[in-house]
């Protein structure tokens, strides 16, 4: 019932426009995409944060070891330092 | 529609919108521009990416509960309680992209045109509070902890104050006679307020203050683009305008018919009138800065924008020479206050936008409350209430409005909110990057350099970092 409710638009003809409502699939549960939207904006942000505190933390351990003024000091290959 | 005169003012309406939000790109085009430029070359692409990834996360957010705090909230906590606000939900069916009008719902035949391009022209204005934000922050926050940021200012706390001043149902407009037509205090004074709150406990930028608290500049890694982007702001703020009008609407409160452009209280104004003030209050910002700032490109350039910003409240109604001279006020204002907080309170704003956005907003909203004095503000939606009424009823424009007004929207919609969550980021170390990372450049271990043909030119503060590098704390 709710693959054919999302994978179906619901019309089959536009010829009396003025009763037509909604002409997107998935009318009637406009809440379960809703949801998996929000999980997805949820999730998202969360990823990247962890992601990003581990990267920052890798980076900042890097810089420690090779040295950061030598890191500084390199400039123009900065790219070697990935 | 089945009459050809109401297609043509819902349709064009429709169209009008539409093509608001096209030229409103523009300004986060501009955004992105101006800020990669002021921002040292080992962090341009971070700062790119970061003013890039907020306007996915605001628009997912500002259609989630955003669009419905704009109509659900204008009347909490002082006119009433919440509105129901059903096409502004998510879930609705007129929040639900195409739809021909047809249903139960009597306004679903304007509602299924008019929303989708309200929203977008809305959320663009979201979009450009929090990347007021981010160039406020650059090059020392977490992008993640930005991201926080922006969704809390672009899609909760602008939005309601949208909801209570920039809307003719809004308790401070039914209330206070509240007036803040092109949204001075409304988007501009509540980013700068927040920035504010923000930078107070990330702090500057390592080096940026000296041992004896001298301020030490930071040059941009590119000047011309940084003066292009705020030609694109410019250019972008003309839809921004646009947007801030409702394009055809009968203004006759009696039985006749008079069809006018309105500001978003509904009350009348002309495009005519606006192009007049919109260019002469551009005008007296950048003449006011260029003197100010001695030809500083950076500043006559950011004096520009604030002088449009500081009119904006009154733009509406104000006489083109009055925009001129309240937009080179502001503009001045702006620059000797971010002069004085730098030096005195050493907050570090790379892109001066607490001075051009927040001081430049609330100067504006304060000032048009004296200019305007007597005005009405809007319809009145119940007799009574309004602290100050014309005489036939309406609340009235008015200082102490605008002046409670501007205070709200700096300090307890924008600074306070920010203030809190980035004390409670700090707390559990999420809000500043380390030391290392900063002093390094942002990019150098994950993009690399922007110009890899391009040599690299140490400069006076390059070598100042350098000796913060060898600092072992």
């Amino acid at each position: 019932m709710l693959i054919s409710s999302v994978l179906s638009t619901g019309l089959s003809s536009f010829s009396n426009p003025t009763t037509i409502g909604p002409m997107y699939p998935g009318v009637g549960v406009e809440w379960l995409l809703v949801i998996i939207i929000f999980v997805a904006w949820l999730g998202w942000q969360i990823y990247q944060f962890r992601s990003e505190g581990k990267e920052l933390k890798r980076q900042a351990e890097h810089f420690r070891k090779v040295g950061l003024d030598k890191v500084m000091k390199a400039d123009i290959h900065r790219d070697t330092m990935q | 529609m089945s009459s050809l005169p109401d297609a043509l003012n819902v349709i064009f309406t429709e169209a009008y919108y539409w093509i608001t939000v096209v030229m409103m790109f523009l300004i986060h085009v501009g955004f992105c521009t101006y800020e990669v430029g002021v921002a040292r070359r080992k962090n341009a692409m971070t700062v790119v990416m970061k003013n890039t990834m907020l306007i996915p996360l605001v628009t997912v957010t500002f259609f989630f509960f955003g669009w419905w705090v704009y109509f659900a909230f204008s009347n909490v906590p002082f006119n009433g309680g919440f509105i129901d606000a059903p096409f502004a939900l998510p879930w609705g069916e007129l929040m639900g992209g195409p739809h021909m009008g047809g249903g139960a719902d009597a306004n679903a035949p304007i509602w299924a045109r008019l929303n989708g391009v309200f929203w977008a022209a809305f959320l663009l204005f979201s979009w450009t509070t929090a990347s007021i934000i981010s160039g406020a922050v650059m090059e020392r926050i977490r992008t993640g902890a930005f991201f926080m940021f922006a969704v809390l200012v672009g899609s909760f706390t602008w939005i309601l104050d949208a909801s209570w001043g920039w809307n003719p149902a809004g308790w401070m407009v039914q209330l206070m006679g509240y007036h803040d037509a092109y949204a001075s205090g409304v988007v501009h004074a509540i980013a700068g307020g927040s920035a504010l709150g923000i930078l107070l406990v990330l702090g500057p930028r390592i080096g940026k203050f000296g041992p004896k608290g001298e301020v030490r500049t930071i040059l941009p890694h590119n000047p011309w683009l940084v003066t292009i982007g705020l030609f694109l702001i410019f250019t972008g703020f003309w839809g921004f305008y646009a947007a801030c009008n409702i394009p055809i609407f009968d203004i006759d409160s009696t039985d006749g018919v008079f069809y006018s452009a309105t500001n978003i209280y509904l009350m009348p104004t002309t495009l005519s009138g606006i192009t007049f003030n919109f260019i002469l209050s551009l005008s007296g910002g950048l003449m006011a800065a260029y003197i100010v700032s001695k030809g500083d490109p950076f500043w006559t350039y950011s004096g520009g924008l604030c002088g449009i910003i500081s009119a904006s409240a009154g733009n509406d109604l104000y006489h083109p020479v009055i925009a001129f001279g309240v937009g080179g006020a502001g503009a001045a204002f702006a620059y000797v206050l971010h002069g004085f907080v730098e030096r005195r309170f050493k907050i570090d704003d790379p892109v001066g936008a607490v001075a051009v956005h927040g001081y430049g907003g609330f100067f504006g909203t304060v000032v048009a409350g004296f200019i305007l004095w007597g005005y009405p503000a809007a319809n009145p939606t119940s007799e009574g209430v309004a602290w100050f009424a014309t005489a036939e009823g309406q609340p009235m424009i008015n200082p102490l409005g605008n002046i409670i007004g501007a205070i709200i929207m700096f300090w307890v919609l924008g600074f306070i909110p920010c203030y809190a969550l980035a004390r409670v980021l700090k707390r559990f170390n999420m809000l500043r990057v380390p030391r290392e990372v900063e002093l390094a450049g942002f990019d150098t271990a994950k993009y690399g350099d922007p110009y890899p043909y391009f040599p690299h030119v140490e400069t006076e503060f390059d070598q100042i970092e350098r000796e913060h590098a060898k600092d072992k704390h």
